[in-house]
């Protein structure tokens, strides 16, 4: 995936984001406020304007850094610094590389971990995003991914479980703690909006490589 | 839903436009912002005290901007804390060279929002100091009571620390007193119906027409206690009940009551929720030193209430009633 790749694969998550927007919303207002929906398709609008204005010359690590800027100032709420600073992370760790392999991508999504565990001070189990975050980046520990397509499948996969796992937790951190047991057998929606974003890169990739030169 | 809204993405900002535009002689709206600014903002030598969180709940927290008001508010879409871009910008147009004060209420995206904020104001050496308002005795246990979140104990907490910045005292001072006033503080809320948000148009909630919740949430967070309704009398006095089990208080003490409206309840409705919880504070030995009725923190078209007890010290007393102006409340010495 290169820098051209990189660009059109975040509006085709953006428009994912927005197909989903009542979906979130629904999980959303069983555990909270019933607005992460909204939020999301609103922060991926602005990645998606943002990054179409960027310059040609710009590189893999300056998109997502942008890309993190611009989520982070559109949204606001605790997902808007939190997926915010992830993207910048995700970005760091791509600078002077033209490609996302394989290799790169368990790198980023690895960075994109240690941000979040830093800003939002959360574990595995807490009922958050970083279930289906720490749940991708295992399964593509535990699999070597020879390409990007493999890599992205097996994380896909694994932040799906992550995101179903956490309907049996009781949260923690954040507004749905406030619920206690009440929360149980819903999923979290920052997780599920993790996997819908993994999921789509996913078809992403893959509608590119059946798609005829 | 009906709603008297254009662009439901555009509502919140909206809002912030007309509030500017009705009270200029309070407040002036900061350009590509949802932000409010004391007119005179920003005041040489004076503490700053910025409020801000999720809109939906007018007239909170821009329409509490004036003298003796906040210096400076920053809103964020609906029930969403503003990111820290603006909550950045917003400071800097406020700060008179005696640092600020974030005063907000305790929820994790407007904690990682406005910490992120203050992060990047330190990096200009402009001192910062926050305080957290959690007066909502429904969200947590009392030995967990700094998880608690803030609800309507807002008005009380940043009417005391922005009194204690009119009267020229430092940033440690003005902290002290927010903290001295947020621990003094406690509410309990019932709701009778969900709030409709205007991007989804649906309630946020499912609650039948003939129950109601005690203890939730401004975004419609569970409460501790979901039942039929009953009259306002056993409401009242169950909420009370609820408040003096948790206030550090004594017969004999004073107290300021603050009786909220979360949007869509009559005042009257408001009036008669006070009877019992004047009752109520009567038969405690407490004496009512200033009452607040109305519309303070709503939650968009909610109906149902708060009651909110801040104890009072001769300290929290004076900066209560000192005099101040905003949209939202004029108070005369």
């Amino acid at each position: 995936m290169n820098a051209s790749d990189l660009r059109q694969m975040l509006a085709y998550v953006a428009e994912s984001m927005a197909r989903e927007e009542a979906y979130l919303t629904s999980l959303d207002s069983a555990i909270g406020d019933g607005d992460h929906g909204i939020t999301m398709r609103l922060g991926f609008q602005a990645i998606r304007e943002k990054v179409q204005g960027l310059p040609e010359s710009a590189g893999l690590d300056a998109i997502l850094r942008e890309a993190g800027l611009a989520f982070m100032g559109a949204t606001g709420g605790a997902i808007g610094v939190l997926l915010g600073k992830m993207l910048i992370a995700a970005g760091a760790t791509l600078k002077g590389k033209q490609e996302i392999g394989a290799t790169e991508f368990q790198a980023l999504l690895a960075a994109m971990e240690t941000a979040l565990v830093a800003a939002g001070k959360a574990q595995p189990g807490d009922k958050t995003l970083l279930d289906a975050v720490h749940a991708a980046n295992q399964a593509l520990a535990a699999e070597s991914a020879q390409d990007l397509r493999t890599a992205l499948k097996v994380a896909s996969e694994g932040a799906r479980r992550g995101a179903e796992s956490t309907a049996q937790m009781t949260a923690r951190l954040g507004r749905s703690s406030r619920l206690g047991d009440r929360a149980l057998g819903n999923p979290d929606p920052g997780a599920t909006s993790f996997y819908i974003i993994l999921r789509s890169i996913t078809e992403f990739v893959e509608r590119q490589a059946s798609a005829p030169d | 839903m009906k709603k008297l809204i254009n662009d439901p993405d555009a509502a919140a900002a909206q809002a912030i436009e007309g509030l500017a535009l009705a009270y200029p002689q309070y407040l002036r709206k900061l350009d590509g912002l949802m932000a409010v600014v004391r007119r005179d903002a920003p005041i040489a030598g004076k503490v700053a005290v910025l409020t801000g969180g999720g809109s939906g709940h007018d007239p909170m927290f821009a329409g509490f901007v004036g003298p003796g008001w906040a210096d400076g508010s920053i809103a964020g879409n609906i029930f969403t804390s503003p990111p820290p871009s603006p909550i950045y910008e917003t400071a800097k147009a406020i700060h008179g060279g005696a640092g600020i004060l974030f005063l907000y209420g305790n929820y994790a995206g407007d904690v990682l929002n406005f910490d992120m904020a203050a992060e990047m104001l330190a990096g200009e050496e402009i001192r910062v100091s926050t305080v957290r308002i959690s007066d909502d005795v429904a969200s947590a246990p009392p030995e967990r009571r700094g998880e608690r979140r803030g609800i309507a104990g807002d008005f009380f907490v940043i009417k005391a620390a922005s009194a204690r910045a009119e009267e020229r005292a430092t940033l440690d001072q003005v902290t002290a007193a927010a903290e001295k006033a947020n621990d003094n503080t406690r509410s309990m809320g019932v709701a009778l119906t969900s709030c409709v948000i205007p991007a989804s148009g649906r309630p946020i909630f499912q609650i039948s027409e003939s129950d109601m919740e005690i203890g939730m949430g401004l975004h419609g967070e569970p409460g501790v206690q979901r039942g039929p309704i009953l009259p306002a009398e056993d409401v009242a006095a169950d909420m009370m009940k609820r408040i003096l089990a948790d206030l550090p208080v004594k017969a004999g003490e004073e107290v300021a009551v603050l009786v909220n409206g979360l949007g869509a309840t009559p005042l009257s409705e408001l009036f008669i929720m006070f009877r019992t919880a004047s009752r109520c504070l009567g038969d405690a030995g407490l004496s009512i030193v200033r009452t607040y009725v109305g519309n303070f923190a709503s939650s968009l078209d909610m109906a149902g209430c708060s009651f909110t007890i801040m104890r009072l010290d001769s300290e929290l007393k004076r900066l209560l009633l000192a005099p101040a102006e905003s949209p939202a409340i004029v108070q005369t010495a």
